[in-house]
């Protein structure tokens, strides 16, 4: 049964290379560009033959590295499942998730897709024109290109292989967890876990989210920040099945950016405050005393700060020094960190102060066993799940902060967009009596993946939760 | 001759807390020797588990060790920096808790939780410390070692986790094993059964144990030296037959006479009445004064000292033997 799906995934992980012969990248009225030629072909010359005169001649300038890493990565997973597929081995196959992971990470991966069009996911469009003295400059062109068949076959057959390769992988899991009477910890929260129907929906609504928002874009024929008047605030239909707003924007495209950029920001905030509070909690309720007693004031501090007008405070504070918008994520991403880390760290401290007492703890004391270890293998793993669980809850507080900030124009800024300043819209009276269209969707967005986000929460905190075992 | 392993001279543990210093072990002095199993009794509270912890060194805040030795072969213990005491503690003296279900770390297996010890103060390899810790789990009785091995705490009952506990300890080959309160959680067969491997693991890898305990029966079994404790104070000290045969502390007699036994006519279990006394600013007297059944007004004039019965049978009562001093 693995065996078969295995070797459907390798097949599957076949087809997506060799889908880099395949066009990428389309222009009207030329050749389109397979993905070989993007990695290969540093500055190609391509002419279009339907452009105004000046901007006829286009230099292609290949800078896809991410495409090569992609290939990289892709070539490496096909070593693994060839190897896995002949010797049987687990290890090659969970190595191999993560590198098709990776490659498919490396091939999403840009966060702010800026300048003109999907083509910079592959490389730059850059006009060459002859200056003065006879030097070509180049600068960006504002031809649209599209990205070709290859390059949305090779997303769908990545995934497919890796859902195939993940089915494998959890097959052989559950049937060697039914065969062994070994009982991990992490398995009987698993199991919890999976029992949990909302929980379940929950998680599956979250992935279907990040596939959408990160590989969507390649399927979309709209650039993101082209704007077109002629085509401004149209119903939804066959030609953008969102509709388009006040700009001539396809709503999905942007909504399916603005998604990258909401889920980022409550995936990198949680890490963010994961490693702050966990770290300062950890220290504070191991060691006790004047520094539990110092850093809990500060935490105290941190808490008492209200956090509306401080983040406004920043966010004027951001203008001012005139940010840049693709660089105020970041900065948006710190703030909502930075103030969000006290809640952590109470309950890391709490957590630690109670496993501290703990005989083991003594028991370990009594073996001679140095802090480090004592810290790093035997308090912390115990205070992973609460940390899990925390943090799950907190990304939908991370994506709620983010999405108020974006929505009062402080935190991603437009022409980027964000599910919360999308929703911006309905300060239009007419938008919003008349052209639902433009708002609802970021609405319903950010709706669906926090409560999302939140059913895994509790589906997670109840798995984790010893007094739920049956 | 025999070989001195561990002296404690004059042990004093204090617990500096807000309502006052607790003196949980006052003045204690013993010896133990290679080989020997000496065990500790009294009643709850009277400073048993506080001493071993004070030998290891594992007594925390507001708890310090206030005055007195800990010589293990010659090394005082109490003045030891916290890095060399750990290089000691699980390699040459270890302690089996008296909680089994709680003194295992639910996230790891037991195998790797012995083996940790092993590649901690052997430096093996993890091959060899997985061999290793087969091997010792089989040591201590348990079948499928293999299996158990890879098994999460709570997938064991408590005497199997006793069991590991015990090979933990074991792990270093431990030239002292404190005991406290090994059998204490675990019903009796299991208790018969744990006893019997310490007495067998003893006698395979020579080494001496400190069983503390407030059950007679066991330490009749097992060991060859009876401390028994009061109050933080050691009362009576002596062989297991002398101190059996003669007690000569009252508390002693009171201990060995609320056990029950089988040929016993009577229908209530003898009680010593009264409790422990709180450990806080305890009267210069005798502390058990108000429990004893012979007291006297002589009693009251500062705690006794120890008066020699006979060979190594000492007693802390005015009433007991000739006094040392005389």
């Amino acid at each position: 049964m693995t065996r078969f799906y295995k070797v459907l995934a390798l097949l599957l992980l076949m087809f997506s290379v060799s889908c880099y012969s395949m066009p990428f990248l389309r222009f009207k009225d030329y050749a389109a560009l397979t993905g070989i030629d993007l990695i290969t072909n540093l500055n190609r010359r391509i002419e279009l033959e339907n452009l105004a005169r000046t901007a006829q001649i286009h230099v292609f300038r290949s800078t896809s590295t991410y495409l090569l890493l992609t290939l990289i990565f892709l070539l490496i997973a096909l070593g693994l499942m060839i190897c896995s597929t002949l010797k049987d081995c687990k290890k090659s196959l969970d190595a191999a998730i993560l590198t098709i992971a990776a490659a498919l990470v490396s091939y999403g991966l840009q966060l702010t897709n800026t300048e003109t069009s999907v083509a910079d996911f592959f490389g730059k469009i850059l006009l060459s024109t002859k200056t003065g003295n006879g030097e070509i400059a180049y600068k960006p062109s504002e031809i649209i290109a599209a990205t070709g068949i290859g390059a949305r076959l090779l997303v769908v057959l990545c995934l497919l292989s890796m859902a195939l390769i993940a089915g494998a992988r959890i097959i052989a899991a559950y049937e060697k967890y039914s065969d062994s009477n070994i009982k991990t910890p992490w398995s009987m929260a698993m199991r919890q876990f999976v029992r949990n129907r909302l929980a379940i929906i929950g998680a599956a609504i979250i992935i279907l989210l990040i596939i959408l928002c990160f590989f969507g874009p390649v399927f979309s024929n709209y650039s993101l920040l082209k704007t077109n008047i002629l085509t401004a605030k149209e119903g939804p239909g066959m030609e953008h099945l969102l509709g388009t707003d006040g700009s001539g924007r396809d709503i999905l495209t942007r909504l399916m950016y603005g998604g990258r950029i909401s889920l980022t920001v409550g995936f990198v905030v949680v890490v963010l405050e994961i490693l702050i509070g966990a770290a300062i909690g950890g220290v504070a309720g191991y060691y006790g005393g004047r520094l539990d007693n110092m850093l809990m004031r500060v935490v105290d501090i941190f808490l008492s700060l209200p956090f509306l007008p401080v983040v406004i405070i920043l966010g004027a504070v951001m203008s001012d020094l005139d940010v840049s918008p693709q660089r105020r994520i970041y900065f948006v991403m710190l703030i909502i960190g930075v103030l969000g880390w006290p809640m952590m760290a109470r309950l890391v401290r709490g957590q630690i102060l109670s496993l501290r007492e703990q005989e083991y703890m003594l028991a370990a004391e009594a073996l001679g066993i140095k802090d480090r270890h004592k810290i790093m293998r035997h308090l912390i793993p115990n205070v992973i799940p609460t940390i899990i669980v925390a943090a799950t809850l907190a990304v939908g507080d991370a994506i709620l902060s983010e999405s108020a900030l974006s929505f009062l124009g402080l935190g991603v800024a437009m022409p980027f967009p964000s599910w919360g300043n999308m929703v911006q819209a309905v300060r239009d009276t007419n938008d919003f009596m008349l052209r639902s269209w433009i708002w609802i969707p970021p609405g319903i967005s950010i709706f669906i993946t926090v409560l999302a986000v939140n059913f895994v929460g509790d589906g997670l905190r109840d798995a984790f939760d010893p007094k739920m075992k049956r | 001759m025999k070989e001195e392993l561990l002296q404690v001279r004059n042990l004093c543990t204090y617990f500096y807390t807000d309502t006052g210093v607790v003196k949980a072990v006052n003045d204690v002095s013993f010896m133990v020797e290679r080989g020997q199993t000496v065990g500790i009794v009294g009643e709850s509270g009277c400073g048993k588990s506080v001493m071993a912890m004070s030998i290891m060194r594992l007594i925390q805040n507001p708890g310090k060790i206030a005055a007195g030795q800990v010589l293990f072969k010659g090394r005082d213990l109490a003045g030891l920096t916290d890095k060399q005491i750990r290089r000691i503690n699980g390699d040459r003296i270890s302690m089996i808790f008296q909680e089994p279900m709680t003194s295992l770390n639910p996230v790891f297996t037991v195998g790797n939780q012995i083996a940790e010890v092993l590649l901690l103060h052997r430096n093996m390899s993890k091959r060899q410390a997985r061999e290793r810790t087969v091997e010792l789990i089989t040591t201590v009785g348990i079948p499928r070692a293999q299996g158990v091995f890879d098994s999460y705490p709570h997938e064991l009952s408590g005497g199997m986790r006793q069991r590991i506990m015990i090979a933990m300890a074991l792990a270093c080959e431990p030239e002292l094993l404190i005991a406290d309160e090994p059998t204490t959680a675990l019903d009796v067969t299991i208790q018969a059964q744990i006893l019997e491997l310490l007495g067998e693991i003893k006698k395979q890898y020579h080494m001496s144990i400190i069983l503390i305990t407030h059950d007679l029966g066991v330490i009749a079994e097992m060991a060859d030296y009876v401390i028994v404790m009061y109050a933080g104070k050691v009362v009576e000290r002596g062989s297991v037959k002398d101190v059996f045969m003669n007690p000569s502390h009252p508390y002693t007699c009171g201990l060995l006479k609320s056990k029950p036994q089988l040929d016993m006519e009577n229908e209530r279990l003898y009680t010593i009445p009264g409790q422990v006394p709180g450990l806080i600013e305890l009267p210069d007297a005798c502390h058990f004064y108000d429990r004893c059944e012979i007291r006297s007004s002589n009693c009251k004039k500062g705690f006794p000292g120890e008066s020699l019965i006979e060979g190594s049978h000492f007693a802390a009562c005015i009433k007991a033997g000739r006094h040392k001093n005389e």
